[in-house]
């Protein structure tokens, strides 16, 4: 029997899951698809991916003007450019969230927070943001969600310089290549005079961060393959004289290993290390904190016909170390093993997750998860999940060392307390997505409850003393809504957003702090040729900060992107940012509020070789 | 307290600017859905064909267009009835290609499960056509060095029982699926 070769294309995918047809005159039948996000399978979960493209169109001069017109996100920053930035996902906490970078767990042991404003923009390939917990995955953290980080991976020489208000400079390199084995290195620095952190100062605060990611790739042997990434950051970061000035590093190294056992299993094991080191130049309290967190993980992939089952165990420990202003020399060891089966049938799939962590200190605690999707048809789309997560008590929590202050013959003693138990949530999510020509939408409603959340509180512990020490005291109940618009007709691109948050402290029935009742988001982007323009658009509802007794009020900042494409190699950047000048606040402390940035412009350069 | 009624009151205000939404992005209906999203642009070369009659012709076909085949119903009946009752001397490669082509395109698909891990390969099976239409035998050639997207494939021929129209001929063809991830 003679055989014939068939060909057509088919292409799956433009957007959603849906697959698209192109016309091609070569013979074999290619199915392609987007890459979904790598952190979670996206057709069960609220992921939005921002890419590197986005990120060269944004008029984003750092990650949290980046993110704050992303959905179901609220950020937060005490002063200019490098000063402590929060995010909060769909109104929990801001250390709520797991933050990965290249699948490790970055954020710092004693604080609990990633240092966003330590990561450069041109450190970063892709971010990917999960929202709804996945500690039945992950373990501790991912209560709000999840968000990932994979540092930049370039292919070729690039170049660009960029200068801007507030005397900002910044000049990044790239490089990239290889074949079989491929690397990429991107370097940069990065300096801004800044504005006064506070609106009560005149100094400037300024900032400044030398940075450097590397990445490498390839095959060893046949079915395995090694990839390795490692992304570092540090530099000075100016604050009051009063305060002192801050030096810090911070970055992530990781080693992954893949290997195609059989064509159903797939397994890979990776080692991970982030470094977290501050050190205060305090006049009064100086101080240096270094924390570290060695992981390691081995996950198995195991495919029965069109179902797939993970088991998987994961590791790590926790250091922290802390001088001059009391001690803490640290290690906390979590083990843990999960396991997850991903279901798939008719029009339907599931997935099933649990997870059981041991931590040193307060012992076993299991999470589990469930996510069902259904499509009515092949454009309308439902999804309806359910998930338990946690959150470990930080070093700071668990050990803050005992010191005190006298103030008027009172005095104030401090201390950790090493029977905390872990802060726990559960949600319940709701989702329905449209997928129609040129466009897509959808709608997420969730409700989490978070029970026993830690906070410190004081109590009298004789005449004229007290002492405060954290304790699970605090719950809230968070009920939100979420809704996107995504349309592209000819040369527009438009993206709305809208977010409902009703996060409350059911202690003082109050709205919790820093979280709008409603935000909205816009971006709309036209293409001509080689002239690209983008406008975006950030509304911030009503908030209060400092537990309720300041009210912030809603303001509005309107950003503008010019890009023009010389030729291949060549493009120049310009951009506007808060257009109208809105004065408005973000954060206030006990010293006032923090100040914002005003009209802000830059102007770019880019380079890219072929 | 409010807060069930806020939310309820924002989604009826969501699903009004999400119906804004649809209405602004274009109608969508299945129609709409089949000739956007799944655009039938792609086209289909028979290189060889082999007749039961084992009078195997080359046979080069100009790469039909699927919207013209689409409106071109009522015809492919005829054509349909022709094939059964009068058994034609050589095969109508276009045609048979075209069922196919119009069939397959609903039924691939790149597993989410998949996708997230970023798994990619080319799938190459072997597929048998009866001369009545219908897909005998489905075999795995060779594998994408993972089953999930082995599977995928397998599936998505096995959704196609019956080609129509029937050819009065029968047909094996190996047909390689590459399987790749874009972005």
């Amino acid at each position: 029997m003679k055989l014939s070769p068939i060909g057509l294309l088919v292409s799956a995918v433009l957007l959603g899951s849906i697959p698209n047809i192109h016309a091609e005159e070569q013979s074999p039948v290619v199915v392609t698809a987007t890459r979904t996000a790598q952190t979670i399978d996206s057709s069960l979960a609220s992921v939005t991916v921002i890419t590197r493209e986005d990120i060269e169109n944004a008029s984003a001069d750092g990650i949290l003007e980046l993110l704050r017109n992303s959905v179901g996100i609220n950020v937060s920053r005490s002063g200019g450019t490098g000063k402590s930035s929060s995010f909060y996902l769909r109104g929990t906490e801001s250390d709520h969230v797991l933050v990965m970078i290249d699948g490790v767990r970055a954020s710092s042991a004693t604080l609990g927070t990633f240092g966003w404003e330590n990561l450069a923009l041109n450190q970063i390939e892709k971010i990917e943001i999960v929202k709804g917990p996945r500690a039945s995955l992950y373990g501790s953290d991912a209560i709000g969600g999840v968000i990932q980080i994979f540092t930049r991976k370039t292919r070729n020489l690039h170049a660009d310089l960029t200068a801007g208000t507030e005397n900002t400079q910044s000049l990044n390199i790239g490089i990239g290549g290889g074949k079989d084995w491929q690397y990429s290195l991107t370097a940069g620095v990065y300096e801004t005079d800044g504005i006064p952190a506070l609106e009560s100062t005149t100094e400037d605060n300024g900032y400044d961060r030398q940075y450097a990611t590397f990445n490498l790739t390839g095959k060893l042997g046949q079915s395995t393959t090694l990839t390795t990434t490692s992304s570092y950051s540090d530099g000075t970061n100016e604050l009051d004289a009063a305060t002192g000035n801050i030096r810090y590093t911070q970055g992530t190294s990781s080693i992954k290993l893949t290997n195609k056992t059989t064509t159903d299993w797939t397994q890979s094991f990776n080692l991970g290390y982030a470094l977290d080191r501050s050190t205060s130049y305090s006049p009064f309290n100086p101080s240096n904190i270094i924390t570290r967190r060695y992981s390691a993980g081995w996950q198995h992939d195991i495919t029965f016909n069109r179902n797939m089952l993970t088991l998987g165990l994961d590791q790590w420990q926790d250091n922290a170390t802390k001088d001059n202003s009391g001690i803490i020399d640290r290690n906390i060891t979590t083990s843990a093993a999960y396991t997850q089966y991903q279901m798939d049938f008719e029009s339907n799939d599931i997935i099933i997750g649990a997870r059981v962590d041991e931590h040193e200190i307060f012992g076993q605690h299991e999470t589990w998860q469930m996510a069902w999707g259904h499509d009515f048809d092949k454009s309308f789309r439902f999804v309806l999940s359910h998930g338990t997560a946690f959150k470990s008590p930080t070093v700071n929590d668990l050990y803050w060392p005992n010191s005190s202050d006298v103030f008027g013959g009172t005095t104030y003693i401090s201390e950790g307390n090493e029977n905390l138990k872990p802060e726990t949530s559960r949600t319940t999510e709701l989702s329905l997505r449209k997928t129609y020509q040129g466009g897509n939408s959808s709608i997420n409603l969730f409700s989490t409850k978070t029970d026993d959340m830690i906070d410190w509180v004081t109590t009298q512990t004789g005449p004229v003393e007290f002492t405060s020490r954290p304790t699970n005291i605090n719950s809230a109940s968070i009920q939100g809504a979420e809704l996107q618009v995504n349309i592209k007709k000819e040369n527009w691109l438009v993206s709305a957003s809208m977010t409902y948050l009703d996060a409350i402290n059911n202690a003082t029935n109050k709205q919790l702090d820093r979280r709008p009742q409603s935000s909205l988001g816009l971006t709309a982007k036209y293409t001509n040729g080689s002239h690209i323009f983008q406008t975006e658009l950030t509304m911030q509802g009503k908030r209060t900060d400092r537990d309720g007794s300041v009210n912030l009020e809603a303001y509005t900042v309107v950003n503008l992107v010019y890009q023009y494409n010389i030729n291949k190699q060549w493009r120049i950047k310009g951009t506007v940012e808060n257009l109208f000048d809105e004065e408005y606040v973000m954060a206030s402390g006990f010293l006032g509020n923090y100040n914002t940035y005003g009209l802000r412009s830059f102007l770019s350069i880019t380079y890219n070789g072929i | 307290m409010f807060g069930r009624y806020k939310t309820l009151t924002v989604f009826i205000i969501a699903s009004i600017t999400v119906h804004i939404g649809i209405w602004l992005g274009g109608s969508s209906n299945r129609a709409a859905t089949v000739s956007g999203l799944y655009s039938p642009e792609y086209s289909i070369r028979l290189i060889e064909t082999n007749s039961r009659s084992s009078q195997a012709k080359t046979e080069h076909t100009p790469i039909p267009n699927y919207k013209d085949q689409a409106t071109k119903q009522p015809q492919s009946k005829m054509a349909l009835e022709d094939g059964v009752n009068s058994k034609p001397e050589k095969p109508d490669a276009s045609r048979v290609i075209s069922a196919l082509q119009r069939q397959l395109s609903k039924h691939f698909f790149y597993p989410n499960m998949a996708r997230q891990r970023g798994w990619e390969g080319t799938v190459v099976l072997m597929v048998k056509i009866l001369p009545d239409g219908k897909i005998q035998r489905i075999s795995l050639e060779k594998s994408s060095g993972y089953s999930l997207l082995d599977n995928a494939a397998i599936i998505a021929l096995q959704k196609v029982r019956q080609l129509d129209p029937a050819q009065g001929y029968e047909y094996t063809f190996t047909i390689p699926v590459i399987y790749r991830l874009e972005g």
